[in-house]
């Protein structure tokens, strides 16, 4: 069974391939003879590119290295593209049907969050590893048996901490649900100004606003951000949005120059710096497919593997193929 | 006069004419004519929007597009000291553009950034459909090609700094602009004839300045420092004024750079420039400095100089004049009903202190006064309605009182002489 790494690094020179190449030799030393072992080769990111016809006969498992510190950015033409890695790791997944394509989740790089998780899921990806458990034969055994697709639900299969991050934010958005001081209305107008905040290193307003702090500048602050966010609200709506999500993150009795670090605060909650992209989907349908995901996923602690945690997140089967779901 | 050509700039509309104007004591020919809003941008080197456009830059690393700096004007909407764009276009809606814009031969605007903003306000949402039409055009006054960059600053100084222009830039941004050209080098003569103002205003805005340069520098330029000093520049200029000497201590300086911005802006100390005024004196004074700091809010500085009062009350010679204000404070809180609520310890102390008062109620000199008062008070029908039994207990009562005084002192009562109002009906 062929395994394939596309790593920033030809054949097995850095650390992450290595460490997959033993892994992937100690679970080939557990065989038994009847059982097929793995075949490890590495592709860098030029070459995966360079290959003019999908890879042929279909690979079982693919491991793509994330490394990059921006997840996302900007294009020539102002779109927002996802990061190399998890561009190739969705043109793979796209490519090979038959193959499943793993993350391999670099701790030195920018930290994923939950968000960054379920949206890989929804563009294809079976799993993502963080790096330490590679070594394990545990780990790779659980790669290949793991199942992603069936006909009612996805699979998505974590190693490591995402999935007490994706267990952190489906908690927060329990607590929105069950927050009484809000209005139901503006949910999803929280969760894209708290991705679009997130983004952000810091809300400032105008320097010649006269109440810097107050939940309107604020608000004007944040639209004056749409290149930078993709985000805009009509200001009495955001100026809501924003104050109840200062009381929910800064409490009742904040200073209100705390305000300013709304940014730092969306971050800390799970939101990530980088907007996330699904291929097809506008802001708006990404923002909304996102959120819809989070309220419809389960998630179940599977097993401690040698202290890592490995986690299963299920998805609907329809999220994806239906575009978009609906949303409270 | 330099020569210059007078050719007119083909993206000039409508009939032209040209007219000799002055400027900070310069003749220039000049186009007047309209200009469509689409073929020039806003100023993005406009002092009085730096800010904002340097805001931007910073946080994205690119100056911002016109379209951007167009929603960032817009949103500069306060009352006293914002650009009041929505303001403005109001009354061109109404009376149309009525002082030309400046714009030098290659289009870029000298002067009426926010009339250009509000005519694309206008001409973009502010206005019905019908009438955007009109504000797509506006009237210009066109330098000839060839005018120098010193001509150019001339004008840019003459509609900004002169007395008697509209929306004057706010203090801060004209203070740092001068004091600017004074760190670049220009000296005393250069500055006052550049900005047409004598060396004594000019020299108090670069202190100002200079000081609110450290004081951005102390809190690393960080965005609430930098919103204060726009907003309260006045109190640097303030503070350079009384006791400049007094801040080239850095201990003390710096003291007063953290409690300026401390609560700030929502619950800080000081509000208008009278406010810094006494800051040395409360910084001398450790039980006066105690409560600014360790308050917050306006109260802080309240209560702060209310102790800085009473301490140098405390060292005023003349007994009168504290007693005086003793009684007014009193009189106050008398007046006030809010005694109600004094502690009971106090209350007992100061009636212990108040025992110590010469001709306090309690000395019995003037508890006899007040019974004579009494007295002499009463009306014929109230005596007259005393009984034989009341009469006979006053005057043992009366009796009892004389005999033991002369028993104690063996002598002769002194007789008194009592000022006391007669007020008989």
């Amino acid at each position: 069974m062929r395994v394939i790494h596309v790593d920033n690094s030809p054949e097995r020179s850095s650390v992450t391939a290595r460490t997959l190449d033993a892994g992937i030799t100690a679970y080939n030393a557990a065989l038994d003879t009847r059982q097929e072992p793995l075949d490890f080769e590495v592709l860098t990111f030029d070459e995966y590119d360079a290959l003019r016809t999908p890879i042929n006969p279909d690979p079982a498992l693919f491991f793509v290295t994330v490394s990059e510190s921006e997840l996302s950015h900007k294009n020539h033409d102002g779109q927002v593209v996802a990061c190399r890695s998890l561009e190739t790791a969705r043109t793979i997944a796209a490519q090979n049907s038959k193959g499943k394509v793993f993350l391999i989740a670099v701790a030195a790089a920018n930290e994923l969050t939950g968000i960054d998780a379920v949206v890989a899921g929804l563009n294809g990806v079976a799993g993502i590893i963080d790096e330490r458990g590679l070594i394990l034969k545990e780990v790779v055994e659980s790669t290949v048996h793991h199942v992603p697709n069936s006909r009612r639900r996805k699979s998505l299969m974590l190693v490591g901490e995402l999935g007490s991050r994706i267990t952190a934010m489906k908690e927060m958005l329990s607590d929105w649900e069950i927050d009484a001081d809000s209005e139901p209305t503006l949910d999803l107008a929280c969760w894209r100004a708290a991705i679009a905040l997130a983004q952000l290193k810091r809300l400032e307003p105008i320097i010649t606003v006269p109440q810097p702090t107050s939940y309107s500048s604020l608000a004007n602050a944040l639209n004056l951000n749409e290149s930078a966010t993709a985000f805009r609200l009509n200001s009495n709506d955001l100026r809501r949005v924003l104050s109840t999500l200062g009381r929910r993150w800064l409490g009742e009795g904040h200073d209100p120059p705390e305000r300013l670090n709304l940014p730092r605060y969306a971050r800390r909650s799970g939101f990530p710096r980088h907007r996330p992209v699904i291929i097809g989907l506008d802001h708006l349908k990404t923002d909304r497919q996102i959120l819809s995901a989070f309220q419809n996923l389960e998630i179940k602690a599977v097993a401690n593997l040698a202290g890592m945690n490995h986690w299963l997140v299920y998805l609907p089967a329809s999220m994806r193929r239906q575009g978009r779901l609906s949303c409270r | 006069m330099a020569k210059l050509n007078l050719r007119k700039p083909t993206w000039l509309l409508g009939p032209t004419e040209v007219e000799r104007r002055r400027f900070h004591n310069i003749d220039i020919e000049v186009f007047l004519g309209d200009v469509s809003i689409d073929s020039i941008e806003g100023w993005m080197g406009n002092p009085r929007t730096e800010l904002q456009a340097e805001q931007f830059t910073e946080r994205y690393g690119r100056q911002p597009t016109n379209d951007e700096m167009y929603d960032i004007v817009l949103a500069d909407n306060d009352p006293k000291e914002g650009l009041k764009i929505k303001e403005l276009s109001g009354s061109i809606f109404k009376n149309g553009v009525r002082v030309p814009i400046v714009l030098n031969y290659e289009r870029r605007l000298l002067d009426g950034n926010r009339r250009y903003y509000a005519c694309m306000f206008l001409s973009k949402e502010a206005s019905p459909k019908e009438d955007r039409k009109r504000f797509q055009r506006l009237p210009a006054m066109v330098l000839p090609k060839g005018t120098t960059k010193d001509v150019e600053h001339a004008i840019i100084t003459e509609f900004n700094f002169a007395d008697d222009y509209r929306e004057e830039w706010p203090y801060y941004v004209k203070a740092t602009r001068v004091y600017a050209d004074h760190v670049a080098g220009l000296d005393k003569e250069e500055l006052e004839q550049k900005y047409a103002l004598p060396w004594r205003i000019l020299n108090t805005w670069i202190r100002a300045a200079g000081l609110c340069e450290k004081f951005l520098a102390y809190h690393n330029q960080n965005f609430l420092s930098r919103h204060f000093a726009y907003r309260h520049f006045i109190m640097f200029d303030e503070m350079m004024r009384r006791y400049k000497s007094r801040l080239d201590q850095a201990d003390f300086r710096d003291s007063v750079f953290d409690l300026l911005l401390a609560e700030y802006p929502d619950n800080h100390r000081f509000k208008s420039s009278a406010d810094v005024i006494r800051l040395p004196e409360m910084r001398d004074n450790p039980e006066s400095w105690d409560t600014l700091t360790s308050k917050k809010g306006p109260e802080a500085l309240k209560s702060a100089l209310r102790i800085l009062e009473v301490s140098t009350f405390d060292n005023v010679a003349d007994v009168n004049s504290r007693f005086k204000r003793v009684v007014k404070s009193l009189e106050k809180l008398v007046s006030t009903g809010v005694l109600s609520a004094v502690d009971d310890n106090l209350l007992e102390e100061f009636h212990g202190q108040a025992e110590g008062v010469p001709g306090s109620p309690q000395d019995p000199a003037a508890q006899v006064e007040k019974m004579i008062e009494w007295l002499d008070d009463m009306t014929s029908l109230q005596i007259a309605s005393l009984g034989a039994g009341t009469l006979t207990n006053l005057r043992k009562a009366l009796e009892r009182v004389l005999k033991m005084a002369e028993s104690i002192t063996n002598e002769q009562p002194a007789k008194r002489t009592v000022n006391h109002k007669s007020k008989r009906r």
